[in-house]
Protein backbone atom coordinates (compact mmCIF):
# COMPACT_ATOMS: atom_id res chain seq x y z
CA UNK A 1 0.00 0.00 0.00
CA UNK A 2 1.15 3.33 -1.17
CA UNK A 3 2.16 6.13 1.49
CA UNK A 4 -0.24 9.31 2.01
CA UNK A 5 1.84 11.66 4.15
CA UNK A 6 5.64 10.95 4.51
CA UNK A 7 6.88 12.93 7.48
CA UNK A 8 10.95 12.69 8.38
CA UNK A 9 12.25 14.59 11.09
CA UNK A 10 10.34 17.31 11.23
CA UNK A 11 11.22 20.25 13.57
CA UNK A 12 10.09 23.65 13.83
CA UNK A 13 10.90 26.37 16.01
CA UNK A 14 8.81 29.60 17.32
CA UNK A 15 11.23 32.56 18.03
CA UNK A 16 8.60 34.47 20.81
CA UNK A 17 9.65 37.63 21.31
CA UNK A 18 10.15 39.02 24.47
CA UNK A 19 9.20 42.79 23.90
CA UNK A 20 7.57 44.70 21.15
CA UNK A 21 9.89 45.03 18.11
CA UNK A 22 6.81 45.12 15.33
CA UNK A 23 8.44 49.33 15.08
CA UNK A 24 11.06 50.20 12.84
CA UNK A 25 11.99 53.21 15.88
CA UNK A 26 12.21 49.83 18.66
CA UNK A 27 14.84 48.35 15.80
CA UNK A 28 17.06 51.37 15.32
CA UNK A 29 17.32 51.93 19.01
CA UNK A 30 17.38 48.95 20.27
CA UNK A 31 19.53 47.22 17.95
CA UNK A 32 22.18 45.53 20.54
CA UNK A 33 19.42 43.88 21.65
CA UNK A 34 18.14 42.52 18.35
CA UNK A 35 17.83 39.00 19.92
CA UNK A 36 15.14 38.89 23.23
CA UNK A 37 13.30 36.00 21.96
CA UNK A 38 12.77 33.18 23.62
CA UNK A 39 12.87 30.32 21.57
CA UNK A 40 9.65 27.66 21.94
CA UNK A 41 10.38 24.20 20.47
CA UNK A 42 6.88 23.06 18.89
CA UNK A 43 8.03 20.30 17.44
CA UNK A 44 10.98 18.09 17.41
CA UNK A 45 12.37 15.66 15.29
CA UNK A 46 8.82 14.40 14.53
CA UNK A 47 8.36 11.03 12.09
CA UNK A 48 5.55 9.08 10.89
CA UNK A 49 4.53 7.70 7.42
CA UNK A 50 0.52 7.25 6.59
CA UNK A 51 -0.38 4.54 4.77
CA UNK A 52 -3.07 5.10 2.08
CA UNK A 53 -6.59 5.16 3.76
CA UNK A 54 -5.69 5.33 7.20
CA UNK A 55 -7.53 7.23 10.02
CA UNK A 56 -4.72 8.75 12.18
CA UNK A 57 -5.75 10.48 15.43
CA UNK A 58 -3.70 13.05 16.72
CA UNK A 59 -3.93 13.97 20.29
CA UNK A 60 -1.72 15.16 23.33
CA UNK A 61 -1.94 17.88 25.83
CA UNK A 62 -2.12 21.92 24.56
CA UNK A 63 0.96 22.99 23.51
CA UNK A 64 2.44 19.71 22.49
CA UNK A 65 2.27 20.65 18.80
CA UNK A 66 -0.41 19.17 17.20
CA UNK A 67 -2.15 22.30 15.51
CA UNK A 68 1.76 23.32 14.07
CA UNK A 69 2.28 19.96 12.92
CA UNK A 70 -1.24 19.72 11.29
CA UNK A 71 -0.70 23.12 9.92
CA UNK A 72 2.77 21.69 8.72
CA UNK A 73 0.84 19.30 6.67
CA UNK A 74 -1.20 21.57 5.53
CA UNK A 75 1.54 23.79 3.79
CA UNK A 76 0.39 26.79 5.69
CA UNK A 77 3.49 26.53 8.11
CA UNK A 78 7.20 25.70 6.53
CA UNK A 79 8.79 23.74 9.48
CA UNK A 80 12.80 24.74 9.75
CA UNK A 81 13.95 21.30 8.65
CA UNK A 82 13.04 18.06 7.91
CA UNK A 83 10.55 16.58 4.98
CA UNK A 84 7.16 16.53 4.30
CA UNK A 85 5.45 14.60 0.99
CA UNK A 86 1.55 14.58 1.01
CA UNK A 87 0.51 12.37 -2.00
CA UNK A 88 -2.79 13.82 -3.06
CA UNK A 89 -5.52 16.17 -3.38
CA UNK A 90 -5.76 17.35 0.60
CA UNK A 91 -8.61 19.31 1.90
CA UNK A 92 -7.73 20.35 5.42
CA UNK A 93 -10.39 21.97 8.13
CA UNK A 94 -8.45 23.55 10.43
CA UNK A 95 -11.50 25.99 11.54
CA UNK A 96 -14.78 25.49 10.09
CA UNK A 97 -15.87 28.69 8.31
CA UNK A 98 -12.84 29.86 6.91
CA UNK A 99 -12.93 32.55 4.57
CA UNK A 100 -16.97 33.21 5.53
CA UNK A 101 -18.19 36.61 5.62
CA UNK A 102 -20.88 37.40 7.73
CA UNK A 103 -22.25 40.32 5.73
CA UNK A 104 -23.15 37.78 2.59
CA UNK A 105 -25.57 35.79 1.89
CA UNK A 106 -25.25 32.03 2.71
CA UNK A 107 -25.39 31.02 -1.01
CA UNK A 108 -22.35 34.08 -1.79
CA UNK A 109 -20.21 32.01 1.45
CA UNK A 110 -20.63 28.83 -0.40
CA UNK A 111 -18.88 30.40 -3.50
CA UNK A 112 -16.25 32.49 -1.36
CA UNK A 113 -15.44 29.43 1.01
CA UNK A 114 -15.49 27.36 -2.32
CA UNK A 115 -12.89 29.29 -4.15
CA UNK A 116 -10.79 29.22 -1.03
CA UNK A 117 -11.05 25.35 -0.83
CA UNK A 118 -10.38 25.96 -4.95
CA UNK A 119 -13.84 24.96 -6.25
CA UNK A 120 -14.99 26.83 -9.31
CA UNK A 121 -18.11 28.91 -9.27
CA UNK A 122 -19.75 26.99 -12.09
CA UNK A 123 -19.58 23.23 -10.21
CA UNK A 124 -20.20 25.01 -6.80
CA UNK A 125 -23.39 26.87 -8.41
CA UNK A 126 -24.75 23.69 -10.17
CA UNK A 127 -24.76 22.02 -6.61
CA UNK A 128 -25.94 24.89 -4.95
CA UNK A 129 -29.78 23.42 -4.23
CA UNK A 130 -28.16 19.93 -2.76
CA UNK A 131 -25.47 21.96 -0.83
CA UNK A 132 -28.15 24.05 1.23
CA UNK A 133 -30.30 21.13 1.77
CA UNK A 134 -27.63 18.68 3.05
CA UNK A 135 -26.91 21.54 5.48
CA UNK A 136 -30.63 21.73 6.61
CA UNK A 137 -30.70 25.10 5.18
CA UNK A 138 -32.73 25.32 2.66
CA UNK A 139 -34.76 28.04 3.35
CA UNK A 140 -32.11 30.24 4.89
CA UNK A 141 -30.16 30.63 1.66
CA UNK A 142 -30.24 34.22 0.85
CA UNK A 143 -30.49 35.26 4.53
CA UNK A 144 -27.25 37.21 5.77
CA UNK A 145 -24.76 35.04 7.63
CA UNK A 146 -24.66 37.33 10.42
CA UNK A 147 -28.27 36.45 11.09
CA UNK A 148 -27.57 32.51 11.33
CA UNK A 149 -27.07 31.10 14.61
CA UNK A 150 -23.85 29.59 15.37
CA UNK A 151 -24.69 25.99 14.78
CA UNK A 152 -26.56 27.04 10.97
CA UNK A 153 -23.12 28.74 10.25
CA UNK A 154 -21.26 25.65 11.68
CA UNK A 155 -23.37 22.72 9.32
CA UNK A 156 -23.15 25.37 6.45
CA UNK A 157 -19.23 25.65 6.65
CA UNK A 158 -19.31 21.40 7.05
CA UNK A 159 -21.06 20.81 4.00
CA UNK A 160 -18.91 23.42 1.67
CA UNK A 161 -15.87 21.53 3.62
CA UNK A 162 -16.74 17.83 2.82
CA UNK A 163 -17.73 19.05 -0.62
CA UNK A 164 -14.80 19.51 -2.13
CA UNK A 165 -13.36 15.93 -3.26
CA UNK A 166 -10.21 14.70 -1.62
CA UNK A 167 -8.27 11.93 -1.17
CA UNK A 168 -6.42 13.13 2.41
CA UNK A 169 -8.63 14.91 4.92
CA UNK A 170 -6.67 17.38 7.59
CA UNK A 171 -9.03 18.19 10.50
CA UNK A 172 -8.60 19.90 13.34
CA UNK A 173 -11.44 19.75 16.49
CA UNK A 174 -14.36 19.76 13.61
CA UNK A 175 -16.02 17.73 16.05
CA UNK A 176 -16.10 19.75 18.99
CA UNK A 177 -18.84 21.78 17.78
CA UNK A 178 -21.94 21.54 16.62
CA UNK A 179 -25.39 19.30 18.47
CA UNK A 180 -25.87 15.82 19.18
CA UNK A 181 -27.70 15.31 15.44
CA UNK A 182 -24.59 17.50 13.49
CA UNK A 183 -21.88 15.11 15.33
CA UNK A 184 -24.09 12.39 13.93
CA UNK A 185 -24.32 13.48 10.08
CA UNK A 186 -20.69 14.37 10.51
CA UNK A 187 -19.95 10.60 11.85
CA UNK A 188 -21.85 9.37 9.04
CA UNK A 189 -20.08 11.17 6.35
CA UNK A 190 -16.64 10.18 8.00
CA UNK A 191 -17.57 6.62 8.43
CA UNK A 192 -18.64 6.95 4.63
CA UNK A 193 -14.95 8.67 3.47
CA UNK A 194 -13.19 5.53 5.76
CA UNK A 195 -15.17 3.23 3.51
CA UNK A 196 -14.15 5.04 0.23
CA UNK A 197 -10.39 4.77 1.55
CA UNK A 198 -9.57 8.28 2.27
CA UNK A 199 -6.40 9.30 4.36
CA UNK A 200 -8.22 11.19 7.42
CA UNK A 201 -5.82 12.99 10.13
CA UNK A 202 -7.82 13.89 12.98
CA UNK A 203 -6.32 16.18 15.88
CA UNK A 204 -8.41 15.76 19.04
CA UNK A 205 -8.50 15.84 22.72
CA UNK A 206 -12.01 13.56 23.04
CA UNK A 207 -10.07 10.22 23.53
CA UNK A 208 -13.41 8.23 23.17
CA UNK A 209 -14.12 9.47 19.60
CA UNK A 210 -10.04 9.08 19.06
CA UNK A 211 -10.44 5.69 20.16
CA UNK A 212 -13.44 4.66 18.39
CA UNK A 213 -12.74 5.72 15.04
CA UNK A 214 -8.85 6.04 14.35
CA UNK A 215 -6.56 2.93 13.21
CA UNK A 216 -3.81 4.34 14.76
CA UNK A 217 -3.04 6.85 17.15
CA UNK A 218 -0.23 9.76 17.68
CA UNK A 219 0.72 11.02 21.11
CA UNK A 220 2.76 14.59 21.04
CA UNK A 221 4.14 15.66 24.17
CA UNK A 222 6.66 18.90 24.25
CA UNK A 223 6.68 18.48 20.51
CA UNK A 224 7.91 15.38 20.17
CA UNK A 225 5.88 11.43 19.25
CA UNK A 226 5.85 10.07 22.50
CA UNK A 227 3.97 7.23 21.71
CA UNK A 228 2.29 5.79 18.32
CA UNK A 229 0.55 2.68 17.82
CA UNK A 230 -2.98 1.30 18.62
CA UNK A 231 -5.37 3.93 19.86
CA UNK A 232 -6.26 1.49 22.92
CA UNK A 233 -2.77 1.38 24.29
CA UNK A 234 -1.75 4.99 23.20
CA UNK A 235 -5.15 6.19 25.31
CA UNK A 236 -4.59 4.31 28.35
CA UNK A 237 -0.67 5.64 28.20
CA UNK A 238 -1.87 8.92 28.22
CA UNK A 239 -4.29 8.48 30.44
CA UNK A 240 -1.50 6.78 32.54
CA UNK A 241 0.95 10.17 32.05
CA UNK A 242 -1.46 12.56 32.90
CA UNK A 243 -2.93 10.70 36.26
CA UNK A 244 0.88 10.95 37.45
CA UNK A 245 0.97 14.96 36.95
CA UNK A 246 -1.84 15.19 38.49
CA UNK A 247 -0.57 13.11 41.00
CA UNK A 248 3.29 15.09 41.01
CA UNK A 249 1.08 18.61 40.89
CA UNK A 250 -1.00 17.48 43.76
CA UNK A 251 2.13 16.38 45.79
CA UNK A 252 3.59 19.68 45.05
CA UNK A 253 0.13 21.83 46.22
CA UNK A 254 0.29 19.80 49.37
CA UNK A 255 4.16 20.69 49.74
CA UNK A 256 3.50 24.06 49.05
CA UNK A 257 0.42 24.29 51.21
CA UNK A 258 2.52 23.14 54.10
CA UNK A 259 5.53 25.40 53.42
CA UNK A 260 2.72 28.40 53.26
CA UNK A 261 1.03 26.75 56.59
CA UNK A 262 3.81 26.79 58.62
CA UNK B 1 -18.37 10.43 -5.08
CA UNK B 2 -21.85 10.82 -3.77
CA UNK B 3 -21.76 11.35 -0.20
CA UNK B 4 -25.03 10.35 1.72
CA UNK B 5 -26.07 11.04 5.77
CA UNK B 6 -29.48 11.73 7.72
CA UNK B 7 -31.44 10.84 4.21
CA UNK B 8 -29.66 13.76 2.29
CA UNK B 9 -27.29 13.02 -0.62
CA UNK B 10 -24.20 15.39 -2.01
CA UNK B 11 -22.15 14.67 -4.63
CA UNK B 12 -18.87 16.06 -4.16
CA UNK B 13 -17.50 18.60 -6.44
CA UNK B 14 -13.56 17.75 -7.70
CA UNK B 15 -11.20 20.78 -8.10
CA UNK B 16 -9.94 21.87 -11.57
CA UNK B 17 -6.84 20.39 -11.97
CA UNK B 18 -4.98 23.38 -13.47
CA UNK B 19 -3.45 25.03 -10.16
CA UNK B 20 -4.09 28.42 -12.35
CA UNK B 21 -7.89 28.18 -12.65
CA UNK B 22 -8.25 27.76 -8.89
CA UNK B 23 -6.51 30.80 -8.42
CA UNK B 24 -7.98 32.85 -10.98
CA UNK B 25 -11.03 31.67 -9.55
CA UNK B 26 -9.98 32.18 -6.31
CA UNK B 27 -8.85 35.97 -7.03
CA UNK B 28 -11.95 36.76 -8.86
CA UNK B 29 -14.03 35.52 -6.18
CA UNK B 30 -11.73 37.97 -3.46
CA UNK B 31 -12.28 40.81 -6.11
CA UNK B 32 -15.85 41.07 -6.29
CA UNK B 33 -16.19 40.48 -3.00
CA UNK B 34 -14.32 42.76 -1.89
CA UNK B 35 -16.10 45.15 -4.34
CA UNK B 36 -19.64 44.00 -3.25
CA UNK B 37 -18.64 44.67 0.11
CA UNK B 38 -17.46 48.63 -0.78
CA UNK B 39 -20.58 49.45 -1.86
CA UNK B 40 -23.49 47.88 -0.14
CA UNK B 41 -24.44 48.93 3.19
CA UNK B 42 -24.20 52.37 2.53
CA UNK B 43 -27.39 54.54 1.20
CA UNK B 44 -25.23 56.04 -2.19
CA UNK B 45 -23.27 52.71 -2.94
CA UNK B 46 -21.50 52.65 -5.82
CA UNK B 47 -21.81 56.64 -6.08
CA UNK B 48 -19.64 57.37 -3.56
CA UNK B 49 -16.57 56.12 -5.79
CA UNK B 50 -17.63 58.77 -8.05
CA UNK B 51 -18.57 61.48 -5.43
CA UNK B 52 -15.03 61.22 -3.84
CA UNK B 53 -12.70 61.64 -6.92
CA UNK B 54 -15.03 64.27 -8.68
CA UNK B 55 -15.21 66.38 -4.75
CA UNK B 56 -10.75 66.05 -5.01
CA UNK B 57 -11.10 67.17 -8.44
CA UNK B 58 -13.37 70.15 -7.73
CA UNK B 59 -11.05 70.99 -4.59
CA UNK B 60 -8.22 70.88 -6.33
CA UNK B 61 -9.82 73.11 -9.17
CA UNK B 62 -10.59 75.59 -7.57
CA UNK B 63 -7.23 76.08 -5.46
CA UNK B 64 -5.36 74.96 -8.77
CA UNK B 65 -6.84 76.28 -11.27
CA UNK B 66 -9.07 79.10 -10.34
CA UNK B 67 -6.55 80.61 -7.58
CA UNK B 68 -3.48 79.87 -8.73
CA UNK B 69 -3.92 79.65 -12.41
CA UNK B 70 -1.53 76.82 -12.69
CA UNK B 71 -3.07 75.88 -16.03
CA UNK B 72 -4.04 79.22 -17.51
CA UNK B 73 -1.38 78.23 -20.01
CA UNK B 74 -2.37 75.09 -21.04
CA UNK B 75 -5.31 73.96 -23.01
CA UNK B 76 -7.41 71.56 -21.69
CA UNK B 77 -5.88 71.70 -18.45
CA UNK B 78 -9.72 70.68 -16.90
CA UNK B 79 -9.55 67.69 -18.50
CA UNK B 80 -6.26 66.82 -17.77
CA UNK B 81 -6.59 67.58 -14.42
CA UNK B 82 -9.97 65.18 -14.30
CA UNK B 83 -7.59 62.30 -15.77
CA UNK B 84 -4.92 62.79 -13.30
CA UNK B 85 -7.16 62.87 -10.51
CA UNK B 86 -9.06 59.57 -11.69
CA UNK B 87 -5.37 57.81 -12.04
CA UNK B 88 -4.25 59.04 -8.73
CA UNK B 89 -7.46 57.72 -7.25
CA UNK B 90 -6.80 54.34 -8.76
CA UNK B 91 -3.01 54.73 -7.44
CA UNK B 92 -3.48 55.66 -4.28
CA UNK B 93 -6.57 53.27 -3.11
CA UNK B 94 -5.33 50.37 -4.63
CA UNK B 95 -1.59 50.74 -2.81
CA UNK B 96 -2.70 52.17 0.54
CA UNK B 97 -5.73 48.97 0.77
CA UNK B 98 -3.13 46.89 -0.56
CA UNK B 99 -0.40 47.44 2.06
CA UNK B 100 -2.76 46.47 4.74
CA UNK B 101 -4.54 43.37 2.73
CA UNK B 102 -2.09 40.78 3.80
CA UNK B 103 -2.53 41.66 7.93
CA UNK B 104 -6.43 42.12 7.26
CA UNK B 105 -6.41 38.70 5.75
CA UNK B 106 -4.43 36.96 9.07
CA UNK B 107 -7.07 34.34 9.73
CA UNK B 108 -7.66 33.21 6.38
CA UNK B 109 -3.74 33.05 5.97
CA UNK B 110 -3.78 31.03 9.01
CA UNK B 111 -5.86 28.13 8.67
CA UNK B 112 -5.96 27.81 4.30
CA UNK B 113 -3.39 27.50 1.99
CA UNK B 114 -3.40 29.27 -1.04
CA UNK B 115 -0.52 31.01 -2.76
CA UNK B 116 -1.01 34.47 -0.75
CA UNK B 117 0.04 37.13 -3.58
CA UNK B 118 -4.13 35.93 -4.17
CA UNK B 119 -5.02 38.34 -1.63
CA UNK B 120 -2.80 41.76 -2.37
CA UNK B 121 -3.73 41.69 -6.11
CA UNK B 122 -7.46 40.86 -5.45
CA UNK B 123 -7.13 43.85 -3.19
CA UNK B 124 -5.81 45.64 -6.41
CA UNK B 125 -8.14 44.43 -8.88
CA UNK B 126 -11.32 45.88 -6.73
CA UNK B 127 -9.85 49.37 -7.12
CA UNK B 128 -9.03 48.84 -10.78
CA UNK B 129 -12.72 47.82 -11.37
CA UNK B 130 -14.02 51.14 -9.79
CA UNK B 131 -11.56 52.86 -12.04
CA UNK B 132 -12.17 51.39 -15.22
CA UNK B 133 -16.03 52.15 -14.38
CA UNK B 134 -14.91 56.43 -13.49
CA UNK B 135 -12.20 55.82 -16.52
CA UNK B 136 -15.33 55.09 -18.72
CA UNK B 137 -17.72 57.09 -17.56
CA UNK B 138 -15.45 60.16 -17.81
CA UNK B 139 -14.53 59.12 -21.14
CA UNK B 140 -18.34 59.10 -22.34
CA UNK B 141 -18.87 62.39 -20.69
CA UNK B 142 -15.66 63.63 -22.11
CA UNK B 143 -15.74 62.65 -26.13
CA UNK B 144 -18.85 64.30 -27.22
CA UNK B 145 -17.98 67.48 -25.78
CA UNK B 146 -14.26 67.33 -28.12
CA UNK B 147 -12.58 67.11 -25.16
CA UNK B 148 -10.43 64.40 -25.72
CA UNK B 149 -8.45 64.60 -28.72
CA UNK B 150 -7.95 60.92 -29.79
CA UNK B 151 -5.55 59.54 -32.37
CA UNK B 152 -3.22 57.22 -33.30
CA UNK B 153 -1.05 58.21 -30.21
CA UNK B 154 -3.94 57.30 -27.98
CA UNK B 155 -2.59 53.73 -28.63
CA UNK B 156 -0.18 54.10 -26.02
CA UNK B 157 -2.65 54.42 -23.64
CA UNK B 158 -3.25 50.44 -22.75
CA UNK B 159 0.68 50.12 -22.63
CA UNK B 160 1.02 52.36 -20.29
CA UNK B 161 -1.70 51.14 -17.99
CA UNK B 162 0.14 48.16 -17.51
CA UNK B 163 3.32 50.00 -16.64
CA UNK B 164 0.78 51.46 -13.97
CA UNK B 165 -0.45 48.00 -12.90
CA UNK B 166 3.27 47.07 -12.68
CA UNK B 167 4.11 49.74 -10.74
CA UNK B 168 0.91 49.35 -8.27
CA UNK B 169 1.31 45.84 -7.73
CA UNK B 170 5.22 45.78 -7.16
CA UNK B 171 4.68 48.57 -4.28
CA UNK B 172 1.59 46.40 -3.54
CA UNK B 173 3.48 43.53 -3.02
CA UNK B 174 6.40 44.86 -1.37
CA UNK B 175 4.55 46.98 1.09
CA UNK B 176 2.04 44.35 2.23
CA UNK B 177 4.88 41.79 3.08
CA UNK B 178 7.06 44.26 4.96
CA UNK B 179 4.07 45.22 6.82
CA UNK B 180 3.64 42.30 8.14
CA UNK B 181 7.10 42.48 10.39
CA UNK B 182 7.02 46.88 10.52
CA UNK B 183 3.85 48.57 11.18
CA UNK B 184 5.33 51.77 10.46
CA UNK B 185 5.21 51.16 6.44
CA UNK B 186 1.82 51.81 6.58
CA UNK B 187 2.28 55.20 7.71
CA UNK B 188 5.56 55.60 5.66
CA UNK B 189 3.63 55.01 2.78
CA UNK B 190 1.25 57.17 3.45
CA UNK B 191 3.69 60.17 3.82
CA UNK B 192 5.48 59.03 0.26
CA UNK B 193 1.72 59.08 -1.43
CA UNK B 194 1.81 62.76 -0.42
CA UNK B 195 4.82 63.31 -1.49
CA UNK B 196 3.99 61.55 -5.38
CA UNK B 197 1.17 63.39 -4.89
CA UNK B 198 2.03 66.89 -5.16
CA UNK B 199 5.55 65.87 -7.20
CA UNK B 200 3.94 63.90 -10.12
CA UNK B 201 2.10 67.24 -11.68
CA UNK B 202 -1.30 65.66 -10.94
CA UNK B 203 -3.02 68.85 -9.93
CA UNK B 204 -0.64 71.54 -12.15
CA UNK B 205 0.22 70.97 -15.71
CA UNK B 206 4.15 69.12 -16.20
CA UNK B 207 5.03 72.03 -17.93
CA UNK B 208 5.08 74.07 -14.94
CA UNK B 209 8.70 72.27 -14.52
CA UNK B 210 10.46 75.71 -16.37
CA UNK B 211 13.81 74.71 -15.80
CA UNK B 212 15.27 71.77 -17.83
CA UNK B 213 16.98 69.90 -15.53
CA UNK B 214 13.96 69.96 -12.67
CA UNK B 215 11.74 68.78 -15.33
CA UNK B 216 13.76 65.81 -16.11
CA UNK B 217 14.37 64.98 -12.59
CA UNK B 218 10.55 65.07 -11.98
CA UNK B 219 10.08 63.13 -15.29
CA UNK B 220 12.09 60.52 -13.79
CA UNK B 221 9.39 59.39 -11.41
CA UNK B 222 7.20 56.51 -12.99
CA UNK B 223 3.76 57.96 -11.83
CA UNK B 224 5.01 61.66 -13.38
CA UNK B 225 6.00 59.72 -16.54
CA UNK B 226 2.64 57.32 -16.65
CA UNK B 227 0.93 60.58 -15.88
CA UNK B 228 1.89 63.17 -18.34
CA UNK B 229 2.17 60.46 -21.01
CA UNK B 230 -1.15 59.57 -20.84
CA UNK B 231 -2.51 63.08 -20.85
CA UNK B 232 -0.47 63.36 -24.20
CA UNK B 233 -2.25 60.33 -25.36
CA UNK B 234 -5.43 60.93 -24.74
CA UNK B 235 -6.05 65.21 -24.04
CA UNK B 236 -3.36 66.92 -25.17
CA UNK B 237 -1.33 66.47 -28.47
CA UNK B 238 0.32 69.22 -28.33
CA UNK B 239 2.35 68.30 -25.19
CA UNK B 240 5.24 66.25 -25.56
CA UNK B 241 6.06 62.87 -24.81
CA UNK B 242 8.09 62.84 -21.69
CA UNK B 243 10.17 60.53 -23.85
CA UNK B 244 11.10 63.87 -26.18
CA UNK B 245 11.82 65.81 -22.73
CA UNK B 246 14.21 62.57 -21.20
CA UNK B 247 15.63 61.49 -24.33
CA UNK B 248 17.75 58.09 -23.07
CA UNK B 249 16.87 58.80 -19.35
CA UNK B 250 13.47 57.82 -20.35
CA UNK B 251 14.59 54.23 -19.90
CA UNK B 252 14.73 55.18 -15.73
CA UNK B 253 11.05 55.73 -14.89
CA UNK B 254 10.21 52.36 -17.16
CA UNK B 255 12.64 50.51 -15.58
CA UNK B 256 11.73 51.57 -12.30
CA UNK B 257 8.49 50.42 -12.62
CA UNK B 258 9.96 46.64 -14.18
CA UNK B 259 12.05 46.81 -11.46
CA UNK B 260 10.04 47.59 -8.55
CA UNK B 261 7.22 44.97 -9.86
CA UNK B 262 10.07 42.27 -9.84
CA UNK B 263 11.32 43.01 -6.42
CA UNK B 264 7.60 43.30 -5.20
CA UNK B 265 7.12 39.81 -6.51
CA UNK B 266 10.82 38.70 -5.26
CA UNK B 267 10.45 40.25 -1.46
CA UNK B 268 6.79 38.86 -0.91
CA UNK B 269 7.90 35.63 -2.01
CA UNK B 270 10.84 35.26 0.52
CA UNK B 271 8.73 36.56 3.53
CA UNK B 272 5.22 34.87 2.63
CA UNK B 273 6.82 31.04 4.20
CA UNK B 274 6.79 33.07 7.46
CA UNK B 275 3.10 35.24 6.95
CA UNK B 276 1.00 32.64 9.30
CA UNK B 277 3.49 32.90 12.16
CA UNK B 278 4.05 36.25 11.96
CA UNK B 279 0.61 37.70 11.91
Amino acid sequence: MSVAIHAKGLNKCFRVPLDRSTTLKYRVTHLRSASRYRDFYALRDVSFDVPEGQFLGITGPNGCGKSTLLKILARILRPDSGEVAVNGEVSSFLELGVGFNPELTARENVFLAGAVLGLSRAQLARQINAIMHFADLAEFADAKLKNYSSGMQVRLAFTVAITASAEILLMDEVLAVGDARFQDKCFEVFSQFKRDGKTIVLVSHDLGILERYCDRLLLLYHGQVLDDGPPARVTSHYRSIVAEEEAAEGGAAVAAAAVLGA
Amino acid sequence: MTIAAQGSRLEAIPRPASVLQRNVNLLRELAVTQFKLKYTGSALGYVWSLVKPAMLFGIMYAVFSVLLRAGSSTPDFTVQLLFAIVIWTFFTESTVVAVNSVVASANLIRKAYFPRWIIVVASILTALMTFLINAALIIVITVPLGSMHLGLRSLAAPLLLVELLMLIIGLSLLLSSLFVYYRDVGHIWEICTLVLFYGSAIVYPFVLFQQHHVAVIAGLNPLAQIVEDLRHALVTPGAPWTMTLLGGLYAVPVLLSVGVFVLGFYVFHRLTPRFAENL
